[in-house]
């Protein structure tokens, strides 16, 4: 299977294409693939950026507890 | 006179005592605080000396292979940190302090154990250069290792919720001053190196020194070398160095410094991402526009437009190669004629019959033969004699040998 990019590394990747794209000297069908690729990538980079959602988390004797929860005791 | 009472050597007594005290496990490793005096350095490297107070005074003695190791000059007067062990001396009945290592009381002492410690760590490697990994970029959760209860931990979360939003912390919280710090801080380190968190903060706020101590122990530090995840110490204000500095990935001048390096900027890296999807769309959308171009180019040239253009050049070259070969032909025909002409001439100067004109005859056998010998014929055999006009029938009466 193949492994899961990084943020990091799917935004070098992103790059490599964009510049390839723009230098041209590639056929039609390896064009369209590279798009597709880059498409994808924005995507991942994208559910990076957007998929988490805020988690403060204090861990007191072993068990996860809300950060408010305990400031608030 | 017998007198029956047990009794001990004066060897025995000292025996059972010094084994009394050195069972005794507090005796075994203490740090006893005093002021030096009666400081006598033998020649043979042993140091003697009594510790005392107001309150009395302690023999110490430390062997030349301990003193040596000695950071500072001992003398009369000052105040000294003894760590060792209480043993008795045989010979005179005494217990003293084997001393084992001595610091100068006070600040001082915070200071020299600093550079030892941080020189035998060191020389052990554990602040190598090339032990120090990279932060990850962009780390979906972070641990933080610090007081709850601090002005550090609320900076922090501050930060990394302005910068970007969403990423996961986890806080392990610690004592990070006093006795029961370092335990309290390895222990949290311990937890958070079982979690999925992609960097670890270890940290606290500006402090005393003494306050910040925590972080040159050695346990803090050798717990934090030992880190499976990449991490960050963020220990007081930007002038205070700690060896726990020195021994994370990366060390960061203030907790607040340490969130700005932990997380990236949300917002930018979405304005990087925009760009990058701007120039992914425009550089296919230009790329295609190109080929299109060069497909009308391909398809307006006059070639394309007018396609029969194409034949003319193929219809001249039938109409110039049948001209040729038409004139070929004829050419040929009129050659045969010529030749059959000159044949026809030559055949009819040979003719029979032109000699038969000037009147010679041609004499046939009655079957057909002609005869050009006497030998093929007998006297009285009727023969055929053709003439340029008319045929005879005659009898041959006599023959004469040519």
């Amino acid at each position: 299977m193949e492994k899961k990019l990084t943020y990091e590394e799917a935004v070098a990747k992103l790059e490599q294409i964009v510049e390839q794209l723009e230098q041209g000297e590639i056929s039609l069908e390896k064009s369209v693939e590279l798009f597709t690729e880059g498409m994808n990538l924005i995507k991942t980079c994208n559910l990076y950026l957007n998929e988490a959602e805020s988690k403060i988390k204090v861990l007191v004797n072993g068990e996860y507890q809300d950060l408010q929860a305990i400031q608030e005791d | 006179m017998s007198i029956n009472i047990n009794f001990f050597t004066v060897k025995e007594v000292n025996m059972y005592i010094k084994n009394l005290l050195q069972g005794d496990s507090l005796l075994a490793n203490i740090w006893v605080k005093g002021e030096i005096s009666n400081f006598k350095a033998h020649s043979s490297g042993h140091l003697y000396f009594t510790l005392k107070d107001e309150s009395g005074t302690l023999r110490c003695v430390m062997f030349r292979s301990r003193a040596q190791r000695l950071q500072f000059q001992p003398t009369h007067g000052m105040e000294v940190l003894s760590r060792g062990y209480v043993s008795v001396f045989e010979r005179d009945g005494q217990y003293q302090l084997y001393v084992e290592e001595m610091l100068p009381a006070g600040a001082g002492a915070l200071h020299l154990a600093y550079e030892q410690l941080k020189e035998k760590l060191s020389k052990e490697g554990l602040f190598d250069q090339t032990k120090k990994r990279p932060l990850p970029f962009l780390p979906q959760s972070i641990g933080i290792v610090t007081s709850l209860t601090g002005a550090a931990l609320k900076d922090m979360l501050t930060i990394i919720k302005r910068r970007f939003p969403g990423v996961t912390v986890l806080i392990v919280p610690a004592i990070v001053q006093g006795k029961e710090g370092p335990p309290s801080i390895c222990r949290a380190l311990d937890r958070v190196y079982q979690e999925p968190v992609d960097v670890v903060i270890v940290g606290r706020g500006g402090g005393s020194l003494e306050e910040l101590w925590c972080f040159n122990t050695e346990e803090v530090v050798r717990k934090i070398s030992e880190s499976p995840i990449p991490i960050i110490s963020a220990v007081g204000h930007e002038t205070d160095f700690t060896l726990a500095d020195l021994a994370a990935d990366c060390r960061a001048a203030t907790p607040s410094m340490a969130a700005e390096l932990v997380v990236p900027i949300k917002d930018e890296l979405f304005f990087k991402l925009n760009q990058l999807q701007n120039r992914l769309n425009r550089s296919i959308t230009n790329y295609l526009a190109q080929e299109r171009q060069r497909v009308e180019f391909a398809a307006y040239r006059p070639i394309m437009r007018d396609p029969f253009r194409l034949l003319t050049g193929f219809q001249q070259e039938m109409d110039n190669l049948l001209t040729r070969l038409t004139q070929a032909g004829k050419n040929k025909i009129i050659d045969e004629q010529s030749r059959i002409n000159l044949l026809a001439g030559k055949l009819d100067a040979l003719s029979p019959l032109k000699t038969m004109a000037r009147g010679y005859a041609l004499c046939f056998k009655e079957d057909g033969v002609l005869i050009n010998s006497v030998e093929q014929v007998e006297v009285g055999e009727t023969i055929k004699v053709s003439l340029k006009k008319g045929n005879l029938t005659c009898l041959v009466r006599e023959k004469e040998e040519g």
